[in-house]
């Protein structure tokens, strides 16, 4: 470390030839939304994989996803136990909506 | 006794409504997907003007695939009038090919003529009107619940992306 007497002996930046530092003014102090979906707990690299898609794939995917849902629920639940996650799920998804609907 | 239940084909659902003339806007989750949510959905939202003749079309396309009314599987396959499907805002229907849901309102942009959607190939060769992304994230905002949070960060994540 420098002591403080040699200090004033130092060349400045802009006497050798460089230009000056400035802040670049697209600084960003809040983190991004994508940093924000990072630290929220999602897994950015499903969004990355699912953006390489294109639509069309993407519903593909989904369809197939699906399928492969359905044969496990084949399996494993009920239909008196099915029926009450559906109910339950549309309770969640409408709540008081459902009274407008038949 | 194992439930039976047949899988959402959500592309042959948008091929169906498609090719019957139904006037919709993709919605929900599977608007969300296109987008490129990673969040999995188990039906297809769409919303629609339940016009008496969007009605018509939208059941004779489902007619085919035994469509019954979600809340009252007991009832069989929809044996309403247009007129009576009509007066709802909306039309939670289970079908042979998976759920549809109707909506005919959005909360909260308002009735579906109002929505701002974009043109997006969701089947091969196939255009399909979807909401925009700003729109959808300003619904699941709206919504609030657990699994539209989730996915609102990820509309919001993905249109940063996008910039």
């Amino acid at each position: 470390m420098l002591s403080v007497s040699y200090r004033h002996h130092l060349p400045r930046l802009a006497d050798l030839g460089y230009p000056a530092l400035v802040a670049p003014t697209n600084a960003r102090t809040d983190p991004s939304a994508w940093e924000q979906a990072i630290e929220f707990g999602i897994d950015v690299t499903l969004l990355e994989a699912n953006l390489a898609r294109t639509p069309a794939e993407r519903i593909a995917e989904l369809v197939a996803m699906n399928r492969l849902q359905a044969q496990v629920q084949s399996r494993t639940l009920d239909d008196a136990t099915r029926r009450k996650l559906d109910a339950a799920e549309l309770r969640l998804k409408f709540g008081d909506l459902m009274d407008a609907a038949p | 006794m194992p439930s039976a239940r047949p899988p959402q084909q959500t592309d042959r659902l948008l091929a169906v409504l498609q090719d019957a003339g139904v006037d919709f806007v993709v919605i929900g989750g599977v608007a969300a997907l296109a987008h490129g949510s990673a969040t999995l959905t188990r039906d297809l939202d769409i919303a629609a003007p339940l016009s008496p003749e969007n009605v018509e079309r939208l059941m004779a396309a489902l007619r085919p695939y035994r469509p019954h009314h979600v809340t009252r599987p007991d009832l069989g396959p929809i044996q309403d009038s247009i007129e009576r499907l009509c007066e709802f805002r909306l039309l939670l229907i289970d079908t042979d090919l998976g759920r549809l849901d109707v909506l005919s309102e959005v909360q909260p942009l308002g009735p579906a003529s109002n929505l701002s959607a974009v043109e997006l190939e969701l089947l091969s060769g196939r255009m399909f009107r979807v909401l925009t992304l700003d729109q959808l994230i300003e619904v699941k905002a709206y919504l609030g619940r657990p699994k539209d949070r989730i996915v609102e960060v990820e509309l919001r994540a993905i249109r940063d992306v996008r910039g």
